[in-house]
């Protein structure tokens, strides 16, 4: 294979919260991909990574849907999520989900190398190097727990972007999916930490490598009556690209 | 301790409305964890100790039984007593026989979580003897009646002031009738009134950090120095302790040391750390002539031989529950059994049963900040997903969110059908939020979708 | 009443048989800190400050003989008594001003000398050993303690005590000593002497 012209094959995997709630943010990892040089493609059987499922405790619905992810995504390159939380899922969960397995452990743990969360994959896999202009305005980062510690990504973020740094900002936002309904009292609590925190670091927009955490914060910021714009960071990304 | 784990949550919404709590929970957040990060970036090999001290623990749990013989014999050999107790009713039983058998009217404690485990304080004194707890934090709560909060700092719950009312109002009889507002005058007049208890009682009983089988040793770490008195004062010195608790040499014991109080309080050492094999010897000028060893499973040896086993390395130094962000919010009571944090919703599904503990492992974000902190490296998240898929699967997880899910999960392998769901679902949310959200909506607002989901824009587009 | 310890130790042989034994090496070749492993003056010298640290206060002598002098202007410093219990360890130093009795601590000692087997530069701890000329109350019942250690006890890390003891014949207690007694127990502040000594002095003295 000629790895010198042939454009990396990606699989855009949107994930459920985005598809829904925030398309605008996958239409930005689209047009990001593609400035980057990828052929990219948005298979029309994908759902959702299963999380839902698999954190609650049905682990067998988790793995039936763990299965079809990998037969959806297993012939690019790579695949690549605007969420440190579905890649998390299908790089650290999927080989444990299926293991009993033999076949499905390795095709997972094939799956595994070749996925990657939208800012590690354009900072460590396509090395991308665009000269990004100084945003005009401050924008804070909310490390989300998948991406941090999970995956590892911390350094990336902010290697695409000049972000201002909050207090405690490995801390979690309180999200954790079913857990912000089900413990909503506790959720709320953790959540108004993580709005003061933002609050407190005089920042116009915040921004994270996760839907769920920033939707989270969202409704808090919301609820407390602040200004503060509340951007995914394929967005930012995207914005800051396009400016003319 | 009778479990009131079923409660969490309600507990929850009491811990998280109590006004002196969360001004306690405050001071708690800031402290433990600045500390312990200095003390593991003052020391380059922190990393490495963490995994000698997994392989040291993963081989003596492979191999407890040997390691539990070699103990029980050094202690033998140098005149001390190993029960071995399968319940905390055995263990109880067997302090209380010790105690009575000495004729003990008062005893002196150091802290022990295992002595919490297996309530012995009750059995204590419904057999008529006094047990007085001399751990400073610990003290403070035998005078409040409440169990500990944490496992390391049993009394961070409470505030300065309510210590000196607390204090106030048990040692106007003992001739103390001053209310003391400094903590330095609150440290003073605590040990001031425990110190003749520790020459007059009976029996000392201590908790160990770590049994050595080598030598025979139990290794107890304090700060304080109460439990080095407890231990040598009296007669009769009891260590009630869990099988876990065994490692095989002195250098495997100085690696869990060396990450032990780092790890717990950020210091690189405690004060105190006690290595003690067996009773007075024959030309000693103190010690206790009597030396006993109470080894409890409770539950524990369950664990063994299943992929929960990992939860057998604890060394109990509290650092996943200073990083949690739950604990921090609802504090150590709401979790309802003496461990609190995520090792307790880890473990005491096991040791107490999933009827009982169900909420525990429920209430995380899956946030991972305590088991990156974890000296023994425990994978607490998958240890809580057991626990939920446990609970999955046997139906204690209540129906309504069962077939929620399943209806879910339905869905999520049929995409076509899941793409005519979410185009309901973006249409329905962009009016109001759903009841079942209550949850979310009491402290935030709920999401808005932007206008049709992705897929549909993708597919109108003709996907391109 | 209790579990007979043949059954308690089938029932944990029978709960892990079915798993794989992961061995370790012997003698053990674990990592340890590299400051456990200084030269002699880097050693005393971190000895010194990791003391310091742990708040016990430390004084450097060139020789034993001004030990007595030392302890007495120490104790005048305190407003405490020219009196002490003293481990019949150092009953072979010479003292006239100070009023010693040879034996263990009780209630109401004020003041204790002793004397540790070693000093851990690693952490500037002091590690006794307990018997018949090192009673381990000294080291918790007063409210001062002034321990007296030479320069040549200074070792490097845990390691070198090990190396010293024989785990099949331990000392009753081992007791290592880091600082003077404290607790953090009301609202995580730092107070000193919760139970044990509120003072802990550390005499070092050169080789003689």
């Amino acid at each position: 294979m000629d790895t010198v012209t042939k454009k990396p094959s990606v699989g855009l995997f949107v994930t459920c919260l985005i598809d829904l709630f925030r398309p605008s943010a996958a239409f930005a990892t689209l047009r990001l991909l593609e400035m980057a040089g990828c052929a990219v493609s948005v298979p029309d059987t994908q759902t959702c990574c299963g999380q839902p499922a698999y954190n609650a405790g049905d682990r067998k619905s988790a793995e039936k849907i763990a299965k079809t992810v990998i037969e959806t995504f297993e012939a690019f390159d790579y695949v690549v999520a605007p969420s440190g939380s579905c890649i998390g899922m299908l790089r650290c969960h999927y080989p444990e989900i299926v293991k009993t397995n033999k076949a499905w452990r390795e095709r997972a743990e094939n799956l595994a190398k070749k996925s990657f969360e939208l800012t590690e994959f354009l900072v460590d896999a396509v090395k991308l190097e665009m000269k990004i202009p100084q945003p005009a305005r401050r924008i804070a980062m909310h490390d989300s727990c998948s991406a941090l510690r999970e995956l590892g990504v911390q350094r990336q973020p902010r290697q695409l972007l000049p972000l201002t740094e909050i207090e405690n900002s490995d801390r979690c936002c309180g999200f954790g999916g079913l857990f912000s309904v089900k413990y909503g009292d506790i959720s709320g609590q953790m959540a108004d930490k993580k709005a003061a925190a933002i609050q407190a670091s005089g920042a116009e927009v915040v921004t994270s490598c996760d839907f769920g955490c920033l939707m989270n914060i969202e409704g808090r910021l919301k609820r407390l009556g602040s200004d503060i714009k509340v951007r995914h960071i394929a967005e930012l990304l995207a914005e800051i690209l396009d400016a003319p | 301790m009778r479990p009131k784990s079923h409660a969490f949550r309600s507990a929850a919404k009491d811990a998280l409305a109590d006004e002196t709590l969360q001004d306690a929970l405050k001071l708690f957040a800031t402290g433990f964890p600045e500390k312990r990060r200095k003390a593991v970036a003052a020391l380059p090999e922190f990393e490495a100790l963490r995994e000698a001290a997994v392989l040291i623990k993963d081989h003596t749990l492979a191999h407890l039984d040997r390691y539990l013989e070699q103990f029980t014999d050094r202690v033998e050999e140098a005149g001390g007593h190993v029960h071995f107790c399968r319940t905390a009713r055995e263990a109880r039983e067997t302090v209380v026989a010790i105690c009575r058998k000495q004729g003990a009217r008062t005893v002196t404690k150091g802290k022990s979580m295992v002595g919490e485990e297996i309530a012995l304080n009750e059995a204590l004194e419904a057999a008529g003897i006094t047990p007085i707890e001399t751990d400073l934090g610990e003290y403070i709560l035998q005078l409040a009646k409440e169990p500990p909060s944490h496992i390391i700092g049993p009394a961070l719950h409470k505030t300065k002031d309510q210590v000196s009312d607390l204090f106030l109002e048990h040692h106007t009889p003992l001739g103390f009738d001053e209310r003391q507002e400094e903590g330095e005058a609150l440290v003073a007049e605590a040990r001031q009134i425990l110190r003749e208890k520790y020459f007059a009682a009976d029996v000392g009983i201590t908790g160990a950090n770590f049994l050595v089988a080598e030598g025979g040793s139990a290794v107890i770490v304090t700060n304080e120095g109460n439990g080095d008195l407890t231990m040598t004062c009296p007669n009769t010195h009891i260590v009630i302790t869990s099988i876990e608790k065994m490692v095989p040499t002195l250098a495997d014991m100085t690696v869990l040391m060396r990450l032990l109080a780092r790890s717990a309080t950020g210091q690189t050492m405690s004060v105190y750390t006690t290595l003690v094999s067996g009773p007075k010897r024959k030309d000693d000028l103190d010690g206790p002539e009597n030396f006993h060893v109470v080894l409890l499973d409770g539950g524990r040896s369950a664990l063994l031989g299943t992929e929960q086993q990992d939860l057998l390395r604890c060394i109990k130094c509290g650092a996943c529950m200073n990083h949690c962000p739950v604990y921090g919010a609802v504090g150590g009571h709401a979790y309802g059994w003496v461990y609190p944090g995520p090792i307790g919703a880890a473990l005491n599904p096991a040791l107490i049963g999933l009827k009982e503990s169900r909420h525990l492992p429920e209430a995380s974000t899956f946030c991972g900040a305590c088991e990156a902190v974890c000296p023994v490296k425990i994978p607490l998240p998958m240890i809580f997903r057991h626990w939920r898929n446990q609970a999955f699967e046997k139906n204690i997880t209540p129906f309504f969110i069962r077939m929620t899910l399943k209806l879910w999960a339905f869905l999520a392998l049929r995409p076509r059908l899941y793409r005519r769901f979410a185009a309901f679902a973006a249409w329905g949310l962009k009016k109001s939020p759903p009841p079942f959200v209550k949850g979310w909506t009491d402290a935030r607002d709920f999401p808005k979708p932007e206008g049709r989901s992705f897929h549909a824009q993708w597919q109108k587009r003709g996907g391109s | 009443m209790t579990t007979d310890r043949q059954t308690f130790l089938a029932h944990i042989r029978n709960r892990i048989s079915h798993r794989e034994k992961p061995e370790l090496a012997t003698p053990r070749n674990w990592p340890s800190p590299a400051v456990a492993k200084g030269s002699r003056e880097e050693r005393i010298a971190r000895f010194i400050a990791q003391s310091k640290a742990h708040k016990a206060t430390i004084e450097h002598l060139a020789d034993r003989q001004s030990v007595e002098g030392a302890v007495c202007d120490y104790l005048r410093t305190l407003n405490a008594p020219l009196q002490a219990v003293a481990a019949p360890a150092l009953k072979g130093m010479d003292w006239t001003t100070l009023d010693v009795a040879f034996c263990t601590a009780g209630e109401g000692d004020r003041v204790s000398l002793s004397e540790p087997a070693f000093g851990i530069a690693e952490t500037g701890t002091l590690a006794f050993f307990s018997g018949p000329k090192t009673p381990v109350l000294l080291n918790f019942a007063p409210e001062i303690e002034i321990a007296i250690l030479s320069e040549d006890r200074i070792v490097g890390g845990y390691e070198d005590i090990w190396q010293r003891l024989n785990p099949a014949h331990m000392p009753r207690a081992v007791n290592f000593i880091s600082g003077p007694s404290r607790t953090g127990d009301i609202e995580q502040t730092m107070y000193l002497g919760a139970h044990g000594p509120k003072h802990l002095h550390i005499i070092l003295t050169g080789d003689q």
